[in-house]
């Protein structure tokens, strides 16, 4: 009779996987809070936005000086984390090493389709936009960015983000947020992004003034993924 | 059963444990490369599900770790013989049952659906079954 000790065997296994599937459940869970995000808080990532982008030229979607020789457009989604990792990681570098000399204008297209937190998210980024205060506002939210679709995105919190911008009219932010302008921006987004073949976020479309826009190909979003790409294309060191 | 049936079942069940590890393994390549997993119909699925925060256990994504298991549990099949069958079948029970979570985790709390995470649950699923039916198949040692 092997009944008895295949039944200890096959409790001993079930018991095993049981305590293996216990355990990474409770860590997944432990590390899926809905933390807050940022570092520092609204108030620190506010101070180093107004500080990063002091000084250059803005214009609704659009950074840097529009005579520049090349545009960079970025695609992305407000909730998207790989498109905060580029905020945080390789944005400051491509502001100061290209953007601030006039090499390169950034163009921020907002997608949305991770979820109504996007949505959200992204008018109230365009409304910013109709201040020129969008890049800004992007960099706080990136900053403390909180769980995917948890339903974060609401007056309270845009309100609170917006408020750290102390040139940013919040209260008409909030109010132009469903405004045909920002209605006509995320469609043109979305509209950009089908001509030019874009499906997912953080997409980089690079466009030579007067030429045709190109896909740039990065392998990592580390900030000398970005200044090499871009090095390469527009021909000039820094 | 036969030495003959047993061998079939455990190169079936190495089979599908190293096809585990080819899913597992591009989805760690293209989280480190930071890259979006190719997805069939588009609609950001993929990149949803790879960028929650339920993709990574302590920092570690949930791709490395399905592929460490996959491999482990090969391992123990073709390296060490019927004494470590028990831990295969352990790990791939495991296996599928955080398969079965993550599975739950897309449709309810991040609302998406990633086709390598659902090819992965139906691997570890055939893995958990084929690697319990390879223990059934042995003697029990007293």
């Amino acid at each position: 009779m092997a009944g008895s000790p295949r039944r200890t065997q096959i409790l001993a296994i079930a018991a095993f996987a049981a305590v293996v599937l216990v355990v990474l459940i409770v860590v997944n869970v432990s590390g899926s809070d809905d933390g807050s995000g940022g570092e520092g808080g609204i108030e620190t990532s506010a101070a180093e936005a107004i500080a990063l982008f002091e000084g250059i030229p803005q214009s609704g979607t659009v950074l840097g000086d529009p005579e520049a020789p090349a545009t960079l457009t970025e695609f992305a989604d407000l909730q998207c984390p790989f498109c905060a990792e580029f905020a945080t990681e390789a944005l400051p570098a491509v502001v100061e090493d290209f953007v601030r000399p006039g090499e390169l204008a950034l163009d921020f297209q907002a997608l949305t389709f991770i979820g109504p937190d996007s949505e959200e998210a992204a008018r109230m980024a365009e409304a910013a936009g109709l201040q020129d205060q969008l890049w800004q506002f992007v960099d706080v939210f990136y900053a403390n960015q909180r769980t995917e679709n948890s339903g974060y995105v609401d007056d309270g919190f845009l309100t609170e983000i917006g408020s750290a911008l102390p040139d940013l009219d919040v209260e008409a932010a909030l109010a132009d947020r469903d405004s045909p302008d920002v209605d006509a921006t995320l469609a043109a987004a979305r509209k950009l992004a089908d001509q030019l073949g874009v499906d997912s976020t953080p997409s980089f479309v690079l466009t030579p003034k007067g030429g045709e826009p190109r896909l740039l190909e990065v392998a990592s979003l580390e900030p000398e993924e970005f200044t090499a790409a871009l090095e390469a294309v527009l021909g000039n060191g820094q | 059963m036969t030495t003959t049936g047993s061998a079939r079942l455990r190169a079936a069940t190495v089979l599908v444990a190293l096809l585990g590890a080819g899913v597992a393994g591009y989805l760690t390549y293209v989280h480190y490369a930071e890259l979006e997993p190719f997805c069939v119909g588009g609609g950001g699925g993929c990149e949803r599900v790879q960028s929650s925060d339920q993709s990574e256990l302590l920092g570690v994504p949930v791709a490395v770790v399905g592929l460490a298991n996959y491999l482990i549990v090969a391992s123990c099949l073709l390296l060490a013989g019927r004494r470590l069958y028990p831990l295969a079948a352990g790990l791939a029970l495991a296996g599928f049952g955080f398969s079965v979570y993550l599975t739950y985790v897309e449709l309810f709390v991040i609302d998406a659906i990633c086709q390598w995470c659902l090819a992965n649950a139906v691997i570890a699923t055939a893995l958990a079954a084929l690697t319990v039916a390879l223990v059934a198949a042995e003697p029990v040692e007293r």
